[in-house]
């Protein structure tokens, strides 16, 4: 990697558009006071809320105590439940924690603002105005970062916002810890909104589609059910966990003589494939003919995705990468993701590896022997049927790919015989020369449309691409609904380049989800961009909030193909088939008249609207200045449907 | 009179703004018998084509394939409208008459050659 790729986010100077950026890193600078390496954490106070109320940090968010300062003070202080609950999420490193307020953890929220954002390696707390984008913030964010983080939400109707985001994160074997308050005791409520808002067991609603659940009764069983919660959601097949944390816990007083919190963050070792199941897969996959290899969930880290490359290498087997992750260069020359069907129609071993829809992934393939090797076989739930239909498998390894595949290579290394050697290198060639025509086909069929309006999809990622191919660019969104370009023509060779989508196909996934792995990103400095729908910013705008209002740098493209497409075509194909005419099947399925440039404006985050091709380059390059200021930005592109 | 003016005020809406799921257009609107060509792209919104082939028949990932250059022949045209193959919606006789159709065809004719990629400098090969 270059020293311009690695450092995206310095080596550009803002201008431009960025003096809308400009403002808001004045507002954030005035209200950090310019010290602390901990308070650069806290947010601006927004300047309305300045007109209204001159608040002004105080002195303890300006200058941030020493953590042996901070137990001074706590040792002349009570110490309270919360407080207990704050270092075991620091001790856990799940620092980075999106909320929207509740008043079933009040006592929780004001430890973590007033102990754990002062600690050392402090908590940081963001401002959502969705549960349902807080969970799909710390669901990109894990994606990114490869650690689960956690998100508060309120006591029932928060959790109830929260639930959709979860399914994602489910479906999506996303880890995310979700805390969400109660109010378990009736002695405590004090009003009707009490009552309304406590539930008996809070953690039912999610628990189809979560992988644990638990409300803990004390603090030593909080701690325990966080570590086991956190190593849950961890381990492969990753998901979501749900821990009820009642008020009056977090209010209670620390006894004097009560220990603080001690646990151990594990380090989480996935499950991997028996040794039988490995060698037999190695024998089947060498004695191949035509071997294929289909990728889905398969690289949760950068080793799996070298270790992918080593396994189609070795074999000079063609991939096919489904896409839930990235697993493998896209312009490798054997990534045959868009030449699958005349791939698998010539298989005859193929090994699918953490592949969600298996059954219609190798449907043109009906007499291959079939391998599984997912970690899908241990979800133990039924009642959602993300487990698709029943492919017919012929050797089913229970383990989870990644950790899976050095065992696997080792064996086939050893299968291989020293004769196929030369067959082998020849079915390399064949799919090497193949790809060349696939990329060409591409870059035809990206020219089509070149000038016309509204703006193709081709190119609107060309655009970006030709201005960013040389830093350290990664995709923080899905790319099915603008014409999967990016997969066809960018050259991805870094795990983290690209993020799969959202799992369940809930939409008001990708605005938060952007923004979170954006969050993650920003550390490493590098530049994320998201190319997405309309219909999903109207579902979670105030995402876009959250990204100016913690100034995490971000490149939104707004797909605004001004309607809910998918759909308008379904409604269409229902009413020819009844032989009703097309006439009002835009009924209820258009968004016209939407500015999201002025949506974004409204959010703080520096915006503008594209409407002729031409006008693409500039508006570009004047985004990318303001991200490279540390700023998030937004182009609303009017655009084709697809 | 209402639906009209409210179809109308959304096509002006489109119009000034480009979003490419426009509305049903009004009879002011329909053109000339004569103009084939002109008619046929009326009817390709119209009859809602464009949604998943894009508006100048270039073709959607996942929505619709390509549809020129290079545009069938006719006939297998005719028929994949009145018997398609795959997901592609019905369009028989009782929506979609001959002429109609012949006009979309005589459209997607008319389109004007598009850029090749070398033409292009973001778009050419590298190598």
């Amino acid at each position: 990697m270059t020293g311009g790729r690695r450092n995206f986010l310095k080596t550009m100077s803002a201008g431009g558009l960025a003096a809308v950026a400009a403002s808001g890193k004045a507002r954030a600078a005035a209200s950090r006071g310019g010290t602390s390496k901990v308070a650069s954490s806290v947010p601006p106070i927004p300047a309305a809320a300045l007109e209204t109320a001159p608040l002004e940090p105080s002195e303890s968010v300006q200058t941030a105590p020493s953590d042996a300062a901070l137990s001074a003070s706590a040792r002349a202080q009570p110490l309270y439940g919360s407080d207990y609950m704050a270092d075991c999420l620091q001790h856990l490193g799940l620092t980075v924690i999106p909320q929207v307020p509740g008043s079933t953890f009040t006592g929780l929220h004001e430890s973590i603002v007033n102990r754990g954002m002062l600690r050392e390696k402090p908590l940081d707390l963001l401002t959502v105005t969705h549960e349902e984008i807080g969970v799909a913030f710390a669901h990109g964010y894990a994606k990114v970062a490869g650690d689960a983080t956690a998100t508060i939400v309120h006591s029932t109707v928060g959790l109830q916002h929260a639930s959709m985001a979860l399914y994602n994160a489910w479906c999506d074997r996303a880890p995310v810890v979700c805390l969400t308050g109660s109010l378990t005791d009736p002695e405590s409520r004090k009003n009707w909104v009490d009552w309304m808002h406590a539930v008996s067991d809070g953690p039912a609603l999610t628990r189809d589609f979560t992988k644990f659940d638990e409300t803990p009764r004390s603090l030593p069983h909080f701690t325990e059910s966080l570590v086991r919660g956190y190593q849950m959601a961890m381990t492969p097949p990753q998901g979501p966990v749900v821990l009820a944390i009642d008020l009056n816990l977090q209010e209670r007083r620390i006894a004097k003589d009560e220990a603080l919190p001690s646990l151990r963050k594990p380090r989480i070792s996935a499950p991997q494939g028996d040794s039988g199941g490995v060698a037999e897969a190695a024998k089947m996959l060498a004695q191949a003919e035509n071997p294929v290899l289909i990728a889905d969930r398969t690289a949760r880290t950068a080793e799996g995705f070298g270790a992918l490359i080593e396994l189609a290498e070795t074999l000079q087997a063609p991939v096919i990468d489904m896409g839930g992750r990235l697993n493998f260069p896209w312009l490798h020359p054997l990534n045959q993701s868009f030449n699958r069907g005349a791939v698998l129609r010539e298989a005859d071993v193929i090994l699918a590896m953490e592949v969600q829809d298996l059954s219609n992934a190798v449907r043109p393939a009906p007499n291959a022997r079939l391998i599984s090797l997912s970690s899908y076989d241990y979800y133990l739930k039924s009642n959602y049927q993300s487990f698709q239909a029943m492919p017919k498998v012929d050797l089913a390894i229970a383990g989870d790919a990644e950790a899976t595949l050095p065992a696997l290579l080792a064996a086939l290394r050893a299968a291989i015989p020293r004769r196929s050697r030369s067959a082998i290198a020849d079915r390399g060639a064949r799919w090497a020369e193949d790809r060349k025509g696939q990329i060409a086909r591409a870059r035809r069929e990206a020219a089509l449309g070149w000038s016309i309006k509204p703006i193709t999809t081709g190119r609107v990622w060309a655009e970006v691409h030709d201005q960013v191919k040389d830093m350290d660019w990664a995709i923080v969104g899905g790319c099915h609904f603008e014409g999967k370009w990016p997969q066809q023509l960018w050259d991805a060779r870094q795990h983290h380049q690209y993020i799969g989508d959202s799992g369940g196909y809930g939409l008001g996934y990708l605005p938060g989800a952007a923004v979170g792995a954006a969050y993650a990103h920003r550390s490493e400095g590098r530049l994320p961009i998201v190319f997405g729908g309309d219909g999903d910013l109207l579902m979670a705008p105030g995402a876009l909030f959250t990204a100016a209002y913690h100034t995490i740098p971000l490149l939104y493209l707004v797909h605004n193909n001004g309607g809910y497409h998918q759909e308008i075509m379904k409604v269409q194909e229902q009413a020819n088939a009844r032989a009703r005419g097309i006439a009002r099947t835009h009924v209820g399925n258009v968004l016209p008249g939407a500015d999201y440039a002025k949506l974004g404006a409204s959010m703080g985050v520096a915006s503008q609207r594209v409407v002729e091709p031409g006008d693409l380059r500039a508006a570009i390059a004047r985004a990318l200045e303001v991200v490279a200021s540390g700023e998030p930005a937004l182009i609303d592109i009017v655009s084709q449907g697809r | 009179m209402r639906s009209l003016f409210v179809a109308g005020a959304l096509l002006a809406l489109a119009a000034a703004t480009g979003p490419v799921i426009a509305q049903p257009s009004d009879e002011a609107e329909r053109p000339t018998e004569q103009a084939n060509a002109a008619r046929g792209r009326y009817l390709y919104f119209q009859t809602g084509c464009y949604a998943c082939h894009g508006t100048i028949g270039h073709g959607a990932f996942l929505a619709g394939p390509k549809l020129t250059p290079p545009l069938m022949a006719f006939e297998p045209f005719s028929a994949q409208l009145r018997e398609p193959v795959g997901r592609m919606p019905r369009y028989g006789a009782e929506t979609m008459s001959d002429e109609d159709v012949a006009d979309i065809y005589a459209f997607l004719k008319a389109i004007p050659p598009q850029p090749t990629p070398d033409s292009i400098e973001m778009l050419k090969d590298p190598s």
